[in-house]
């Protein structure tokens, strides 16, 4: 049977170090993306969801550190060391875009020498490269000719997320992480790039794990998700199911939390925040701020317990033990 | 005396292109609002659309062109001097970006103070009493009062700006853009914490966004801004359930939901791009879908129910 | 604040020793030296055995255990004037200092904040004044107000308000939109406030750093001027003086006379740049916060 899971990551843990302190920052991170699919990763600032993406291809910041777990990209095991990783996922094919376009690009270059460049790392030979720099340019929906010569400062915000887009696919990824990639553009731009990006996955069978915290963005556009919360991964599992029966009491609280255009309804916050609690060393980091929290919630995480074949969430509620 | 607080008429502000003159200039053209006492007008569009030029106009902050402001009754727009500087308390602003919103150099009480000092909207010896009851009114902690900046979260620091607005007894305040910034779940605190104070405090709201879930949620009121003009106007419930102006159609539907709804292809072509449009034309011409020659001349607002208006020749 | 740590490290020598110095011992070197010097400089004078001014008939003595820098060629004990000197020197650069950095955080902030035709008239006079070699202006005033501690303070200032002037003019320009500042204008703060009361509190960062290299600057600037006759004058004690003066005794052999005060300036200028150097560090807002 053919293996179609392209990158699998187990029990990753991230730590902030310094001289006199090492913090858990990230617990536990599961995730199992197949190829093709769009996977969606979403939590709120300081939920970890960026750094577990990154440190996952080996772009870890300073100061923080994979403490634990593996990462299995097409089946191979990624190695710990920052360059290596880096160097050898290029090679393998996943390919990162950002939130913020204009600051990806490289305001010296023109469109047409920032693609070179991307293109340069394979070693292919200069006419071949102006080739594919046409090709990736109506690839993304760009007229190559009207914006081959432009700079950075010289074209849109959406043209910069395509060039940008261009840039990632230079590489025939087999995975793209896209970090955040539409939250600096406006609302009629945003659902056409992502629905751009929709169909390049389906043409190009690329996987993509779309980073984000708007949880409608994510329900429309993604089939499977993963909501984190303060470093843990509370809630997984198919966007359809987890959205009608959500079982997590965070991911509850966020949907009674966010109005909706349609149904204006009244809002109920989420009661404290994230850092509002006492030590969250060892222990659901939900429980300070959960309307129905137990003492068994202080002693230990909550393993992820799977209720449905596509569903599983982590709360003492639906079971397990610590 | 009639209810309305803030009344602009005919305001316009651009700042010239240096590098392409004939291009459309950014700013605001020709825009007519009013807000009553009590009331909660939103005001949607999108970057590059002139909400903040209008915002900060309508403040004073920056001088309009041309075009009337009057502040419950009395003419904002032509004051200068003195004047001037004693009339701003009529209209506050609380700002988009919590980390720049607050003197990083002042506590909350020293910069809530400066509105009181300025405008003796309290009696001597009562101020810390005063701030305290603001800071329960808009949930922040009472040891708050006495913090700096940099030991407040974001969406503290959007409180205290929210206090400080309140302090000056204003007739309306101007909210641009205030939980953008925010975290999800600190955006609901504040949103359901500025619906409940302008329950109590019947000050008019102008709400400036470009999250139109958030606008719903907040306005009764709702006007749609789309470079420099309004298109679209009109009760909120009316304007979102059945939006008449293509571009407002093209923003509904281009929101993400959590329900999946099968919307109609009320789409817009390509991007904004300021220099494909001239001042005279209808300033969604390049993306309109249903563009024809008549839109080479700018539409006027037309009339439709119960105060819900949309400027568009199809409408006519 | 919640916290996550897994473990803290114990609280050992190395722990406290991090902490303090910040990875920086030059710079504690230097802070700490400075603060010697000071000392010495606030009560030195009172505390020395002879008086600096007084002349004596042990001439040109070496370094002993009653004259521990030796004597110069009217018999005044060097060490004594020279911890005279350093009161004296130390006192010339604050108040150089300080009067330039109060006069040219007033202009800088004034035209950062009012721009326009103002803006540019005063920072035209700004590079003339700063387009004058130093020696030239400080010849000049000497000229006009005769030598003396007087003139010294006054070039020092003089020369200084312009880079204070800049700094303060860029701060105020980048931080003038800042919406706090739009904040206060609605709260009816006028013009004057504004500036003086919100902006310039927040534009003063950069000071501790510039202020703390002019102040090496000064130093070596009272000894330069003094040293070529047109700073303090005799019998004054002065570091430069010392040494200009010393060095004619060179020859003889008198080494004591130009070495001593010479090595005491060094060792002082020195400090003040580790200081400096180590405040810069610490204070650069682009260094990775912890």
């Amino acid at each position: 049977m053919v293996d179609d899971t392209i990158l699998k990551i187990s029990g990753l843990s991230i730590d902030a170090v310094t001289t006199i302190s090492r913090k858990r920052i990230v617990e536990s991170f599961d995730l199992e993306v197949k190829r093709g699919e769009i996977y969606g990763v979403v939590g709120e600032t300081g939920s970890g969801k960026s750094i577990s993406m990154m440190a996952s291809v080996g772009l870890t910041a300073n100061g923080l550190e994979v403490s634990a777990g593996t990462v299995e990209f097409n089946g191979k095991a990624v190695e710990a060391s920052r360059q290596k990783v880096l160097r050898g996922n290029l090679a393998a094919g996943v390919s990162l875009l950002f939130q913020n376009a204009k600051g990806a690009l490289n305001p010296f270059l023109t469109v047409e020498s920032q693609i070179h460049r991307v293109l340069n790392l394979q070693r292919v030979s200069k006419k071949e490269r102006s080739r594919r720099v046409q090709e990736l340019l109506v690839a993304v929906g760009l007229d190559p000719d009207g914006i081959k010569h432009k700079y950075a400062h010289e074209i849109s915000g959406g043209q910069a997320q395509r060039v940008a887009m261009a840039c990632s696919l230079a590489t025939n990824p087999q995975l793209l992480i896209a970090d955040e990639p539409t939250t600096a553009l406006d609302v009629t731009t945003e659902r056409e790039v992502l629905e751009f990006l929709k169909d390049l996955c389906v043409r190009r069978n690329m996987a993509m794990i779309l980073i984000a915290h708007n949880l409608a963005l994510v329900s429309e556009n993604c089939s499977r998700i993963s909501i984190l919360h303060a470093g843990h991964v509370v809630e997984s599992g198919d966007v359809a199911e987890v959205f009608q029966n959500p079982l997590h009491p965070y991911t509850q609280g966020l949907l009674t939390a966010i109005p909706d255009v349609d149904n204006p309804h009244e809002l109920v916050p989420l009661d404290g925040s994230v850092w509002g609690g006492p030590s969250l060393v060892n222990r659901c980091r939900f429980s300070h701020r959960c309307s129905c929290a137990q003492d068994g919630c202080n002693e230990g995480i909550p393993p992820m317990v799977q209720i449905a074949s596509n569903h599983a969430v982590r709360c003492l509620r639906y079971g397990g033990n610590n | 005396m009639s209810d309305v607080v803030l009344s602009v008429r005919n305001l316009y502000k651009e700042f010239p292109n240096k590098l392409n003159p004939k291009a459309l200039r950014a700013g605001v053209r020709g825009v007519n609002l009013e807000v009553s006492r009590g009331e909660v007008v939103g005001l949607i569009g999108e970057s590059g659309c002139g909400k903040t030029t209008l915002g900060r106009c309508i403040a004073r902050l920056i001088n309009p062109d041309s075009g009337q402001i009057i502040v419950n009754g009395k003419d904002f727009g032509a004051m200068s001097g003195e004047t001037l500087r004693m009339y701003r308390k009529h209209v506050q602003v609380v700002f988009q970006r919590p980390e720049t919103c607050l003197n990083p150099r002042m506590s909350v009480y020293q910069f809530i103070n400066e509105a009181f000092r300025n405008f003796h909207t309290c009696e001597r010896g009562g101020e810390r009493d005063k701030i305290i009851q603001f800071s329960r009114m808009v949930g922040l902690k009472e040891d708050a009062v006495d913090y700096y900046p940099h030991q407040l979260s974001g969406g503290e620091k959007q409180r205290v700006a929210i206090m400080r607005a309140l302090a000056c007894d204003p007739s309306v305040i101007i909210l641009d853009e205030p939980t953008s910034a925010l975290d999800v779940s600190v955006q609901a605190q504040v949103l359901k914490t500025l619906k409940e104070l302008q329950r109590d405090v019947q000050t008019g709201f102008l709400f400036i966004s470009h999250d139109v879930a958030v606008i719903r949620y907040m306005c009764s009121r709702v006007m749609v801004m789309y470079l420099g003009v309004i298109v679209e106007e009109g009760p909120a419930d009316l304007v979102f359930t059945s939006p008449r102006h293509p571009y407002t159609r093209a923003l509904l539907a281009a929101v993400p939901r959590l329900s999946q709804v099968d919307r109609s292809a009320d789409k817009l072509r390509g991007e904004l791009i300021m220099s494909d449009v001239t001042p005279e034309v209808c300033p969604l011409l390049p993306r309109c879908l249903h563009a024809h020659d008549k839109c080479k001349t700018r539409p006027p607002m037309f009339d439709l129910e119960q105060g819900h208006r949309a400027s568009c020749w199809m409408l006519e | 604040m919640a916290e996550l740590v897994l473990e803290n490290k114990k609280k050992n020598f190395q722990y406290y020793y991090v902490k303090l110095f910040a990875g920086d011992p030059l710079a504690l070197t230097g802070v700490v030296m400075l603060v010697f010097l000071v000392i010495v400089a606030i009560f030195g004078p009172m505390m020395v055995r002879y008086d600096p001014i007084k002349t004596s008939s042990e001439i040109l003595l070496p370094p002993s255990d009653q004259y521990w820098f030796g004597t110069d060629q009217f018999g005044r004990d060097i060490f004594s004037r020279t911890v005279t000197s350093l009161q004296l020197d130390f006192s010339i650069a604050v108040m150089g200092v300080s009067g330039a950095i109060i006069i040219g955080m007033i202009i800088g902030a004034l035209c950062g904040y009012i721009g326009g035709l103002f803006d540019d008239i005063v920072m035209r006079l700004i590079d003339f004044i700063q387009s004058f070699p130093m020696l030239i202006l400080a010849m000049v005033l000497v000229m006009v107000m005769g030598p003396g501690v007087r003139s010294v303070v006054v070039v020092t200032i003089l020369i200084n308000i312009p880079s204070y002037a800049r700094l303060i003019r860029g701060e105020t320009l980048s931080k003038k939109r800042l919406e706090y500042i739009d904040a206060a204008r609605c709260s009816g703060a006028s013009e004057a406030r504004i500036l003086f009361r919100h902006l310039v509190p927040n534009t003063l960062s950069p000071l501790i750093v510039q202020g703390s290299m002019n102040l090496a600057w000064a130093v070596g600037n009272v000894a330069a001027m003094s040293f070529l006759g047109v700073g303090i004058q005799p019998p004054t004690p002065d570091l430069g003086l010392m040494v200009s003066e010393g060095t004619q005794y060179l020859a003889q052999g008198c080494w004591w006379m130009s070495i001593y005060p010479g090595l005491i300036l060094a060792i002082t200028i020195f400090c003040f740049n580790l200081v400096g150097d180590g405040l810069q560090d610490r204070l650069d807002p682009r260094r990775a916060r912890g």
